[in-house]
């Protein structure tokens, strides 16, 4: 920092304004460190809380669809990828007509999309880079949401496109017995996914969940009877795990929705969403 | 990266990150203001808290975003002003820090590894010396590297006013200074 010459006062030179510039930016700013921020920012939050209405349901659900179109490309490659291939490798399976019974494959399958996806989603949370990620408007449970909702959409795309191939291919294949077939484990594997999810870390949800899942798999190959009886499963019993599997999904959806509500920012990170 | 213009949208919205945002991308431009105006850093801490709860209230009511900065200063300066007419300003004056920083810069004979801290102290009690209203243009001016207008603007003043308080302020700091040359 310069004196510009219009500063001047009559009885000081050139020199001695350069001198007196130097002399003032001598002093320095003993600045308050990270946590001592942190604090005023707290400060600062409670009397906007105070002073904001809360968002209202309509608004939050607004801005959380424009949220999920912008987080579709946050979402790893390799994640797309993978799951796709999954399918694709269930197709190759029947294709090569192994011992194996193709709506079989589809049950296994269902679910497995979406549990992967769990530790792409709660990826940020548990490396503690939500507040990196967030485009500095959205709360965590926001994004967490968000990318609950392109995951458990690209997981039903996936079956409902498997569905119709079956269904294409099959001699006896019904879509609404094909679509009730995947839908028993989709909803129930991703509704118990989500809360192990939430309530510790994504990526121990998902490795366990899969375990879980493939290991229930295992015994249901190993046991023709199993097999017929999945396959064979009532229309009613069908559609009650059904309706138990999307409570026990939607209800971890609005308590997530809740938090999307009117507190927004890095406090809420440190909490399982 | 969102620009302030967005960010102050987002809080008139109740967006609380974006407040989180702002803060952080602006603290150390008010605490700076603030610190070298009081002189005190307890004090500085406390009003600029103050500048931002401030800054909270009275968001809604901003509708020239473009220079968040210049307004923050504004919201900055008149808190500044409001402590200087308050009875805890008096008190922490009779006791300041500076006092004691200015005492302990003066003692002849310190070590050269605390020349550092000396120089800050003299700087520090200069500009504390000057009129409140002489400091905050000072202050403005040279740390804060505003032009005569915007500080007219900033401090309700007019340019002339500004030109005369920097000329003013600047002849005392050289006073001051050739006494520290002299001791």
């Amino acid at each position: 920092m310069t004196i510009g010459k219009d500063d001047w006062p009559e009885n000081i030179t050139e020199e001695e304004a350069q001198a007196l510039s130097d002399f003032i930016m001598k002093s320095e700013v003993p600045y308050p460190d990270a946590g001592e921020v942190d604090r005023t920012i707290a400060a600062v939050r409670l009397h906007m809380s105070m002073k904001m209405k809360k968002r209202g349901a309509r608004d939050r659900l607004k801005r959380l669809l424009q949220l999920t179109v912008t987080e579709v490309s946050v979402i790893s490659l390799f994640y797309w990828i993978v799951s796709a291939a999954l399918y694709v490798a269930g197709f190759i399976i029947i294709g090569l007509h192994l011992n194996v019974v193709p709506e079989l494959v589809l049950f296994t399958l269902s679910p497995i999309p979406f549990l992967l996806g769990l530790a792409e989603v709660f990826r940020g949370r548990d490396e503690g880079m939500l507040e990196l990620e967030m485009s500095c408007t959205f709360n965590a449970p926001s994004i967490m949401l968000s990318k609950l909702t392109i995951v458990g959409l690209y997981n039903i795309g996936l079956n409902v496109l498997c569905s119709l191939v079956f269904v294409h291919f099959a001699e006896q294949a019904y879509l609404g017995t094909i679509t009730l077939l995947w839908m028993v484990p989709f909803t129930i594997m991703s509704g118990l996914g989500l809360l192990v999810a939430l309530y510790s870390r994504g990526s121990t949800a998902m490795s366990s969940m899969l375990v879980i899942w493939l290991s229930f798999c295992m015994v249901v190959l190993l046991k023709p009877d199993f097999i017929q009886g999945i396959l064979t499963m009532n229309e009613p019993v069908s559609l009650l795990l059904v309706v138990a599997g999307l409570i026990l999904i939607v209800t971890q959806l609005i308590l997530l929705f809740k938090k999307t509500s009117e507190v927004e920012g890095g406090d809420r990170l440190e909490t399982n969403a | 990266l969102q620009s302030d213009e967005q960010l102050i949208k987002d809080m008139q919205q109740g967006v609380q990150s974006a407040m989180e945002i702002f803060i952080k991308r602006h603290y150390n431009l008010v605490f700076a203001y603030i610190y070298r105006y009081c002189g005190d850093y307890h004090t500085a801490y406390d009003l600029t808290q103050e500048t931002f709860i401030k800054m909270v209230r009275s968001i809604a009511t901003v509708i020239h975003h473009e220079n968040a900065k210049l307004w923050l200063l504004k919201v900055a300066l008149n808190t500044c002003r409001d402590y200087s007419r308050s009875r805890a300003s008096k008190l922490t004056k009779a006791s300041s820090q500076w006092e004691e920083n200015f005492a302990a810069a003066s003692d002849v004979g310190q070590p050269d590894p605390f020349e550092q801290t000396i120089e800050n102290a003299v700087v520090k009690e200069a500009v504390m010396a000057l009129p409140d209203y002489q400091r905050e243009t000072i202050i403005l001016r040279f740390y804060k590297d505003l032009k005569i207008k915007e500080i007219a603007s900033l401090t309700d003043v007019g340019e002339p006013t500004v030109k005369s308080r920097i000329k003013q302020g600047l002849s005392k700091l050289k006073a001051i200074m050739e006494r520290g040359k002299h001791r």
